[in-house]
Parts: C-alpha cells; structure tokens; sequence
C-alpha cells in the first residue's frame, strides 16, 4: 500500500506573510543561545526527544534553534510547522503522524528523524502574521498534551517573539550573517 | 459506419518503407551523404560522356534532400545538379554535328526542363514528408487542447524513463483532476468548459520544461512526467506544479481548482515504463478520495511495498559487498 501526504497549502496573503518573516529578524537569529535555552525548556515541558523553533521561508523551513533534528532547513513541502501556521488561533497536534493521512507519507516520517508525534504552537507576530512554530516532536506516538502544556508552550512563543526583536533591523541581504547574529 | 484505413500499393510501400530508415537519419549524416552521392553522379557524369543522361540519378538526390533536409535543401541540391549537368554535359549538344552551334533558346529551354524537373520532385518529397509528420503530430495530440494524447504518452514515456536512468535523476509522476470542472460545463456550456480547458493546458504546457510529458487522458483528466535531479526535489517540483496550475485555473476566470496525485520515484526503481501508466491509475484513486483541491504526494524512494508494482528495490550502497576481508 502506497502511503501518501499533503504539503501544507499557502496562506491566501503568503506575500505579506514572507515580508513579516524577512522583517522578523529570525531568519538571522541562527545559533542563538537564548533560543536553544527556550526550546531545551519546550522539550523538558513535554518531555520529548526534539524539539525546534520552525521559521517558514520562501520554499523551505528554516530552525534557528533545533535539539534532535539533525537539520536546520528542510523544504516546505515536508514542514509540520506550515501545517501550524495555516491556523494561528489553535495549537497544532498530531498524535500519531502514520494513522494522519497529511503526514502518514512524509519523508520526515518515512526516513531521518522518523516523527510520530508533533505538538506546536504558531509564532505569530505583532502585525497578526504567523512566522513559524514552536514545537516539539517524538519518534514514539504520544497522547494529546493538557492545555496546561499547550500554554507553557504559548509563553515560551511570546519569549522567541520578543528574542527576535534583538536581531531585527538586519537585512540578511545587505549585512553578513555573523555581524547580524552578534 | 466504420473508417478502415487506406491501402497503399506495392511500389508506394516499397517506398513508404524506405523512406521510414532514411527518416531517422541524424542532419548531418543526411547532409554527408547527400553532397557525396552529388560527388559520386557527377563523376560518373563526367566519365560516362555526355551520350549518356544521368537525370534520374540527380533527380534520386534532389528526392533524399528535400525529404531529409527540407525543401530549401532539395532546390539547393537541384540547382547545383542543373549546375553541374550542364557544365559537364552541356545543355544538349548530343544532339547536334560536330561543330554547330546550339541556338540560345535551346540552352534556356533545357535549362528550364531541368529546372522544372528538380523543382518538381523537391516539392513533391518535400510535401509528402510534411504531410508525414503533420499526421503524426496530428496522431500524438491531443485535438482540443495540443498537449500529447494518452497513447503518445505511454510511447515517449521509455524514452524519458531511459534517459532518466543514465543520468540518475529522479521522477515525478503527477495525476491531475480538475474540481468543478462539470459544474462549468453545466452552466455555462461546453463552449466555455473546452476553452477553460485549452486555456489551463496552454498556460501549464509554458509552466513545465520542454524534457517533460504533459498528456490529456481524457475529460479533465491530465497526466505529466517530470524529470527532476533527486527525489527531495521531486516534493518540491510536485508543489511547484499544484500552486502554477491551480493560479492557471484562477485565470480562467471559473470556480474551479485541481487535485494532484503524485509519486515521485528514483528512475533505478523503474523496472518497467509501461508500469507507471498503470501507477497513474492508484494515483488518480487517490486523488479521487482525497476531496477537492488536494495534493497527495508519495515518495517512492522511501517506501519498500507500493501498488501496483512499479518498483524494484534499490540496491543497498550504504554496506560494503559481503568479501571476507582481513583486518590486517
């Protein structure tokens, strides 16, 4: 039996959405220990092997923060987090990604970090606009989080949110990455 | 009643045969051996005197050049055996005694018959071969919308198949349906539903790669096969491909959007090309069940059982060849 998936849809307004991330200042945040401190908090919440800080760019995903991944970009067509970020309002889970016909065929499940299990609040920024996801993921299906989880990991998001705004004002175009990610 | 096809005669067999293996011959090989059978006749020409006509012979040439190389070819090679017929044989003096002087209108007219004579056969094989190949292009469209038809699909589907294998690359096999595409037939009428149709077509035939397959199999059916270098980028090309068709649609100005079954495979695990088409079929199943605007893609590479049995398994590189080695 073939098993399939489903890259997440665009956003309707994906153009504005993209200049929210380019002017987010996380895509420059990379290696940021004030991040990786956050998401070591995210996985010891839910107790899970991995867990990253997700920014969707352009065709790709990009983790400026990630424990147990392996990667810091994949292509958007295989992300969970764009999944997230097309409802920003609820915190996204999937308990068992291999009875989930959106993830039962994703190369994510299928190969390399083998995910199961995905739990993920939206980041989403001061104009309304969802940047990414914070989340946390396990190669083992797990039940459904509390919401007392859900809204740890809803504060930690503020947190990365207002880390960001130490890196903004930094075109990645017009300024090299190392002197950006002072 | 029924259409059978035409029956041709013996000699217009004999021919058709023929010229079927020189139609495959690459330009330059046709150019090559073109100027060398005008190199052969004319030396015989010359050797045979001018008691002997080797017309037939020139005219053989003009025939192989115009259907190999196009008309403008065969007038090329017609005029310089007219050339060459009258500077080597002059332009009828066997017939006169020796030491007469052939009137000038002599010279025109034979010039001429010789002219008319190339001219004639130039256009002749030339036009039967663009008749040729308009009825195979004819054959391989698709009527309405001029992308490739079912049948040329599966014909140009080994080809591509064998060239994806050579260089390593990876496939992508996509199924689409169009959503609501009856609703517009409906209401509008099946005016507007065929050009929707012609418009979605033309505008995704300039959205793919020339190298790639974009075929009508029916309906609102299509099918493509697109080469891309590795199977990550299969995902994205499959993504690419709904998001460009689906604005496509959008620019029809009608409610509707499309379903996109994919498989993307290694080419390695293709045994057999005829096996996708049959592939096709699970996809357009999948599709079907999945709902509107869908896109449901399926990565070959990193499932070992899939239905039907396109696949062979890729042989393991990651572990060396079981030779008992020394450690020493």
């Amino acid at each position: 039996m073939t098993v399939f998936y489903s890259p997440a849809a665009r956003p309707w307004d994906e153009a504005e959405r993209q200049r929210a991330v380019d002017g987010s200042g996380l895509l420059e945040a990379s290696g940021d220990p004030e991040l990786e401190r956050i998401i070591g908090s995210a996985a010891e919440i839910f107790g899970t092997p991995m867990a990253a800080i997700s920014i969707i760019d352009h065709d790709r995903q990009v983790f400026p923060a990630q424990i147990g991944l392996g990667a810091t970009e994949t292509p958007r067509t295989v992300s969970f987090c764009a999944h997230a970020v097309l409802d920003a309002t609820h915190p996204f889970c999937v308990t068992d990604a291999t009875t989930d016909p959106r993830f039962a065929g994703n190369p994510l499940v299928l190969s390399g970090p083998q995910i199961r299990f995905y739990a993920g609040v939206t980041l989403i920024d001061a104009s309304g606009q969802p940047l990414g996801a914070l989340c946390t993921l396990d190669r083992k299906p797990r039940d459904r989080p509390t919401d007392a989880q859900f809204d740890a990991l809803a504060a930690l998001a503020r947190q990365v949110l207002q880390r960001a705004a130490a890196f903004r004002g930094h075109d990645p175009r017009s300024a090299p990455p190392e002197r950006a990610a002072r | 009643m029924t259409l059978s096809p035409p029956a041709g005669g013996q000699i217009s067999t004999l021919f058709a045969a023929m010229a079927e293996t020189v139609t495959r011959l690459p330009r330059r090989q046709a150019w090559l051996i073109a100027l060398l059978m005008m190199a052969v006749v004319s030396l015989i020409d010359k050797w045979t005197g001018p008691h002997i006509n080797l017309l037939p012979a020139y005219l053989i040439i003009v025939c192989f050049a115009s259907w190999c190389l196009g008309e403008r070819a065969g007038l090329a090679m017609g005029g310089c055996a007219v050339l060459l017929m009258g500077l080597i044989n002059g332009f009828g003096r066997t017939y006169l005694m020796e030491g007469q002087e052939l009137p000038a209108v002599a010279i025109v007219w034979n010039t001429l018959a010789r002219l008319f004579a190339v001219t004639l056969l130039a256009g002749l094989a030339g036009g039967l071969r663009w008749a040729l190949d308009d009825a195979s292009w004819r054959a391989a469209t698709d009527g309405l919308t001029g992308v490739l038809n079912r049948p040329a699909f599966s014909r140009r589907l080994g080809g591509l198949v064998e060239q994806a294998q050579r260089r390593g690359d990876a496939l992508v096999i996509a199924y689409v349906d169009i959503d609501g595409f009856k609703g517009v037939n409906d209401t509008y009428g099946h005016a507007a539903g065929d050009t929707l149709l012609r418009q979605f077509a033309e505008a995704t035939a300039r959205d793919i790669r020339s190298g790639d397959l974009f075929a009508r199999i029916g309906g609102d059916e299509f099918i493509l096969l697109l080469t891309v270098a590795n199977c990550q980028q299969g995902d994205v090309a499959a993504e690419r491909l709904h998001q460009r068709m689906t604005s496509n649609l959008q620019a029809t100005g009608h409610d509707v959007t499309c379903s996109v079954g994919a498989l993307v495979l290694d080419s390695r695990q293709v045994s057999h090309p005829d096996r996708l088409t049959e592939t096709a079929d699970g996809l357009m199943y999948e599709v079907k069940r999945a709902g509107k605007n869908a896109l449901r893609v399926a990565r070959g590479d990193l499932q070992t059982s899939t239905e039907p049995e396109p696949f062979v398994p890729i042989p393991d590189r990651r572990q060396p060849p079981r030779i008992a080695r020394s450690a020493a």
